[in-house]
């Protein structure tokens, strides 16, 4: 069974993730996957505790790229509803790659910094970025962006953002 | 002295900062960082390391917007990492007044009691208030 949520955003849990998603998609799980936070015990506590205030009855998990991939939940083999959180396309490949079953991805924030150019309101990217997202296209993956929970999802390929 | 830093998404820092200021006159040591919609931890990060760099004091008080908050997350991230420096969050204009006018009185963490105490005290059911005086 594809994962029934997976969201794009480099904050990772924050307000609009606690508030605005979560009551929306009513997982059973949040699980977070990113190397930089997962290694970063810091990180990883401050957003456990972000997490916590959750109201809904959601466990919140934080894994490595690696431990993901052998992950019993995100492999579909226990009946969780997943509400998966990444950081970046390239993440995203590397999942789908190792037979992480993704189908669609809610492409929220990629925040803007040093090295990466906005292309629109909350996404900034760089040469890796959109080779990840031309490469996820190609193998048929649906990327729409959706900045928050009321905007209209938008497909990617309509909004020409790959071409730059 | 404690310094003072207001984060907050939008504009909401910057406005809190010059209110009080009308209220209490212009301080020193006090900056208010405003978080622009898609601007990620890293710049807001390095923007606390400049203005503490220039503060000059020792103790650092962070006030920001909302707990659990990309915001918050990253001024607990910078205070754990930094030390001295506590972060108190659901930012409001009596908070930040009794802050301002007890940081050269009181240590940092006496000051965050302070700001959490009036910041929940300075939330008021106005009418309830009012109806109850009879």
């Amino acid at each position: 069974m594809p994962i029934d949520f997976t969201r794009i955003d480099d904050r990772f849990i924050h307000a609009q993730v606690i508030w605005g998603w979560t009551p929306l998609i009513k997982p059973t799980q949040i699980v977070v996957v990113n190397d930089k936070i997962a290694s970063n015990e810091n990180l990883k506590k401050i957003l456990l505790i972000a997490g916590e205030q959750i109201k809904e009855k959601v466990k919140v998990r934080i894994l490595s790229l690696k431990e993901a991939i052998i992950d019993p939940s995100l492999n579909g083999k226990d009946q969780e509803k997943i509400f998966l959180i990444l950081g970046s396309p390239s993440d995203a490949l590397f999942l789908i790659k190792n037979n992480i079953d993704i189908k669609k991805i809610s492409l929220g924030c990629i925040s803007e910094c040093p090295g990466k150019r906005r292309i629109l309101e909350t996404i900034s990217i760089d040469d890796e970025d959109i080779r990840a997202f031309r490469e996820l296209i190609e193998m048929g993956i649906e990327i729409k962006y959706q900045a928050t929970p009321s905007d209209k999802p938008t497909d990617i390929r309509v909004l020409n953002i790959l071409n730059s | 002295m404690t310094g003072i830093i207001i984060v907050g998404h939008g504009n909401l820092a910057l406005d809190l900062v010059e209110v009080s200021e009308r209220i209490l006159g212009k301080q020193e040591n006090l900056s208010a960082v405003s978080v622009q919609v898609g601007e990620s931890d890293k710049i807001l990060y390095q923007k606390l390391e400049n203005i503490v760099e220039v503060m000059k004091t020792d103790d650092i008080m962070i006030l920001s917007d909302i707990f659990g908050g990309s915001i918050a997350n990253t001024c607990l991230y910078f205070a754990k990492l930094r030390g001295h420096v506590s972060v108190i969050t659901g930012f409001n204009l009596p908070m930040l007044i009794k802050v301002l006018t007890y940081r050269d009185k009181v240590n940092l963490e006496e000051l965050a009691s302070l700001a959490c105490e009036s910041g929940k005290n300075g939330i008021i059911d106005a009418c309830k208030t009012y109806d109850e005086k009879g």
